[in-house]
């Protein structure tokens, strides 16, 4: 059994389809403001849109929020879709460059802040926490993990115990101390909201940046994540890296319990992966290579292109001495073709699965 | 020795460098340098090899009785494109280009995957036209490439390998000690080439101390470089050091066969400096690993 598509590409191939759904659209006017243009998005005209931003300088996004924040009366409903298009552009802009991802995020964090405690519309009380979320998977997902803490605590100043919120901050404490470097630029600086009050997208280099949380942010990390699963047990994600935490923090017995669940019950094929990867992960750690052996065989069982998987089974056998066994493994390791076939390239970018249904459901809620 | 029996010896086993057919014997890639220069013109009689405190009787087999197998895994990731890539494609082209006719050589290239690009041949056509494809993009799985190199069976030749990389690993699954452990356990003999990082410190990064560290558990060498012009002047350094090498061969007397041995290697000449491999392991008693006991 495989994926249909790696869960990178699924995402953005998504918003590439969202696009290419968008009715045939009126002219667009000239230097359209992005007034104009989060109501076309809202419209469904999402080609032009997109299009039109895409262009734009950091300057010239820089003004465009501002005015838009300026506009009065000041429409919430309007401010939301901004923000939604930018970060529509910034996962569009994943795919083939990350020159200009940074600046629609910056300004879709802007956009949200400023319009999150308006009221929108009665019976639209959902639609501010599924910003929050939104905007803090897709900086979870560019590797802006500092910024993405800061707007999921922000979101949780507002609405207190939301699990999906939750487990978001989780992520950022989870992968905060333990993310490697990312081939960053020398003088990359964390852009703190703190530190920002007057908005620029101005030389942000945030690509890869992170907070350097300290390891003490990992028993934070469990911690939200029970507090997420105490308030909704059935959220995957929350168990998933629940156990990963707990593997992380040598509670070897704990993880593999929250794991085996995971891979047990849960429906995603990129969960119930990398609980078996982990799961192997922490049987390696207890010493117990036979175990680890079965749990990377449930794992390339189900992504047959897991390199990770494949990689730690090679490495297992080898430590048993099957070692020809272990050669077939690595074998197995070079025969993948498929770039990013692996959900495990893409965990410490957050929960890639959930941005997709999130931008349909917000696009549904924001559509004029 | 025969070419066949370098072929049964990498049937066997990949890890240790002890091959067994009618006979068994230990092969000890040496390099002998005074003042940084390699010394020539070393005869049996100039070595001293003790297995596990024994002394052994080692004969030096000829260059072109002991063909390399050489595997170049080189660094893809997105920080190497550009000019770094077409300077790294030259290196590896001139380090085939400079190998004996009965060398082999495998390409390895990583970004967030690892990937073949080509099998150990002695095509040298082959190989450039693989070296030709490569592309640069993604993340860097260094670790796992590099313990793919070393445990992979590549080949029937003395093996080596040339890491390449400018940068930190990203992806891997695979973790520090896997690596180390598999470098102690492999007969490859690894050279490392590697951009310095750019940032703030001066002193030698975790990443660039792992490499190091795994050069030398081998017995090989790392360079340093400063910038991507001096990628092939170090692949040129690499098949010098390599071509410069004295195998060493011995058949274990006096010391049981499986497990850990210990290399003790002395040149009787002045003012020599010798690097080799100082340990090798025998499958069939194999010891925990640290930290992997039961609990």
């Amino acid at each position: 059994m495989s994926f249909a598509a790696p869960a990178l590409t699924r995402v953005f191939s998504l918003c590439a389809a969202l696009g290419a759904l968008s009715p045939a659209a009126p002219a667009i006017a000239q230097d359209a403001t992005l007034a104009q243009l989060a109501d076309r998005y809202r419209q469904g005209y999402r080609d032009d849109a997109l299009g039109e931003i895409g262009l734009w300088t950091a300057e010239r996004t820089r003004r465009e929020v501002e005015g838009l924040l300026q506009l009065r009366p000041f429409d919430p409903a309007l401010v939301f879709a901004a923000a939604l298009l930018h970060v529509h552009r910034a996962l569009l802009g994943s795919v083939n460059t990350l020159e200009y991802r940074d600046q629609h995020l910056a300004a879709a964090t802007r956009l949200l802040l400023a319009a999150a405690d308006a009221p929108v519309s009665a019976g639209s009380a959902g639609l501010a926490r599924r910003m929050f979320l939104v905007v803090g998977l897709a900086l979870e997902e560019a590797l802006d993990v500092g910024t993405a803490h800061d707007v999921v605590r922000a979101g949780l100043e507002r609405f207190e115990d939301d699990p999906e919120l939750l487990t978001v901050l989780g992520m950022t404490l989870e992968t905060g101390p333990s993310l490697r470097t990312y081939d960053l630029p020398p003088d990359a600086r964390r852009r703190s909201l703190d530190a920002r009050p007057e908005f620029s997208v101005e030389g942000s280099g945030s690509r890869g940046e992170w907070r350097r949380f300290p390891e003490s942010s990992l028993g934070e990390a469990e911690a939200a994540f029970r507090r997420a699963l105490a308030a909704d047990p059935g959220l995957s994600e929350a168990r998933l890296r629940l156990g990963r935490v707990r593997l992380l923090r040598g509670r070897l017995g704990e993880a593999i319990v929250d794991l085996q669940q995971v891979a047990r019950e849960d429906g995603s094929l990129r969960r119930r992966y990398l609980a078996h990867l982990f799961e192997a992960r922490a049987h390696e750690k207890r010493g117990d290579p036979e175990a680890a052996v079965r749990a990377y065989r449930a794992a390339v069982a189900v992504e047959p292109e897991g390199q990770a998987a494949w990689m730690g089974l090679g490495r297992a056998l080898d430590l048993l001495g099957r070692r020809d066994e272990a050669q077939e493994a690595l074998v197995a390791v070079l025969g993948i073709h498929r770039e990013r076939g692996d959900p495990w390239l893409s965990y410490t970018r957050g929960d890639l699965e959930r941005i997709e249904p999130l931008m349909a459901e917000l696009q549904a809620a924001l559509a004029r | 020795m025969s070419p066949a029996s370098f072929l049964i010896a990498a049937v066997l086993a990949q890890a240790p460098p002890v091959f067994r057919a009618d006979v068994e014997a230990v092969y000890v890639d040496v390099y002998v340098t005074r003042r940084g220069a390699p010394v020539g013109g070393l005869a049996d009689r100039d070595f001293v090899v003790k297995d596990n405190g024994v002394v052994q009787a080692a004969r030096v087999v000829e260059r072109e009785e002991a063909p390399l197998t050489a595997v170049l895994v080189l660094d893809c990731s997105q920080s190497v494109a550009g000019a770094k890539l077409e300077f790294l494609k030259a290196a590896a082209g001139s380090f085939v280009g400079g190998l004996h006719p009965r060398d082999q050589a495998a390409l390895v290239v990583f970004q967030s995957r690892v990937q073949l690009l080509h099998a150990a041949t002695a095509d040298r056509e082959a190989l450039l036209e693989a070296i030709a494809r490569m592309t640069a993009d993604g993340s860097t799985s260094m670790i796992d490439a590099l313990f793919v190199g070393l445990k992979r069976r590549w080949g029937d030749g003395r093996p080596v390998l040339v890491l390449f990389s400018d940068g930190r690993d990203t992806s891997s699954w695979l973790e520090n000690e896997d690596l180390l452990r598999a470098a102690r356990e492999s007969s490859t003999t690894v050279y490392v080439v590697r951009t310095r990082e750019e940032g703030p410190g001066s002193g030698e990064s975790g990443q660039a101390y792992l490499l190091r560290r795994v050069a030398e558990i081998t017995g090989g060498s790392s360079w340093s470089l400063g910038s991507g012009p001096e990628i092939e002047a170090a692949f040129r350094q690499v098949l010098e050091t390599v071509n410069a090498r004295y195998v060493l061969s011995y058949e274990p007397t006096g010391v049981p066969h499986a497990g850990r041995h210990r290399i003790e290697l002395k040149v009787k000449r002045g003012g020599v400096e010798v690097r080799a491999r100082r340990e090798y392991f025998v499958p069939g008693s194999s010891p925990p690993a640290s930290g992997q006991r039961k609990h």
